[in-house]
């Protein structure tokens, strides 16, 4: 059968078509960056570039072509910590745009070829999604209305045969979660790398599990609601206590 | 009946996690609260606070036991093992070992 995966060069993203592909799925991946030159598998077919463009767009289709979907996993998004004195028009337009907006447009492309596969759309969101964070205003944004919209379509959704699934990841180690962090860090006086690390370090403390995610650990879950039991639960918090649902 | 139940589990919560000796690795519990469907209005209103209850004891634990526990709450119509087994099996495994606190809700018309 046949997975899409969005965000494929990610951390999370990446993790995800490993272990779709180690199951025997064959995935098209996207992502804004191009193909990994080393260890790409046969079974991974690559588009590069924005969801946003009609050429990629166009690609999509065409790859899709009639082959029914097992299921759509959509793990782009962008890092768009600041505090509100820092989001400009520009910048939470584009948090808004890549981390909510174009998983929209993903679920319009793959629809048909999901109902066909009665496959199962999974949009990972974020703890942000569950619970306002400080100077993550136009990411909460962006994650809560993926929450919202999603649940909202779930009903609809499953009466054509398909599902509608919601990972809530927290902290997973990932270039997305440092960048953040680093910024987080910032806005609160840390002046150098030991500052940085120290936040980082008090930031895993805070978890009640005591650290952050793999990448590995994160992806299994989006895969769990992709595989797994059913046509529910639509939503799964993996936040490591930390925020729960 | 529900205080009973509450009662209960609580008691099976303690004996599981505070007399036995840590085995190293964190402990793993899953709370599954079973709402069939077909129950009239008030009997829905207690499964559906059997739940909530769940809920906010997975909550609370995975807060207060930090890094030594694992908890979750299943909430299903039928707790059958058809409906049951690939969560249990995800929750069980490492894979699943950054979930605590949370609810897998399971249920097609909650």
């Amino acid at each position: 059968m046949t997975s899409v995966v969005t965000g494929a060069r990610g951390a999370i993203g990446s993790a995800v078509v490993q272990l779709l592909t180690a199951s025997g799925e064959h995935v098209i991946a996207c992502d804004l960056r191009a193909a990994p030159a080393v260890d790409m598998l046969e079974a991974v077919e690559w588009i590069t570039g924005s969801l946003w463009e009609d050429a990629v767009q166009g690609m999509l289709r065409r790859a899709l072509g009639s082959r029914p979907l097992n299921c759509v996993i959509a793990a782009h998004g962008v890092d768009g910590a600041g505090s509100l004195d820092e989001l400009t028009p520009q910048f939470a337009r584009n948090v808004f745009d890549v981390n909510f907006s174009t998983v929209v447009t993903l679920l319009d492309l793959t629809a048909p070829a999901l109902q066909a596969g009665h496959g199962r759309f999974v949009a990972i969101s974020s703890q942000a999604g569950l619970i306002g964070e400080a100077d993550n205003a136009a990411y909460c944004a962006a994650k809560f209305a993926l929450l919202g919209w999603a649940t909202q379509l779930a009903p609809a959704v499953r009466q054509r045969g398909m599902s509608m699934h919601v990972l809530c990841p927290g902290c997973t180690e990932s270039p997305l979660l440092y960048g953040a962090q680093e910024r987080f860090a910032r806005s609160r006086g840390a002046y150098d790398d030991a500052g940085v690390q120290s936040f980082i370090a008090q930031r895993a403390a805070h978890i009640p599990v005591g650290r952050f995610a793999t990448p590995k650990e994160t992806a299994a879950s989006a895969v769990y609601l992709a595989t797994g039991p059913g046509q529910r639960p639509t939503v799964l918090a993996e936040t490591g206590g930390e925020v729960t649902w | 009946m529900l205080t009973d139940s509450i009662a209960e589990l609580f008691s099976s919560l303690r004996a599981h996690l505070c007399t036995q000796p840590d085995a190293g690795s964190p402990k793993r519990v899953v709370i599954v609260v079973e709402e069939p469907e077909g129950l009239s209005l008030d009997q829905r209103a207690i499964r559906a606070a059997a739940g909530e209850a769940a809920r906010g004891i997975a909550q609370a634990l995975a807060r207060e036991r930090g890094p030594g526990l694992r908890i979750n709450v299943i909430r299903c119509q039928e707790a059958s093992a058809d409906t049951l087994t690939p969560t249990l099996e995800f929750l069980a495994s490492p894979a699943a070992d950054f979930i605590t606190g949370s609810t897998i809700d399971l249920r097609i018309n909650p």
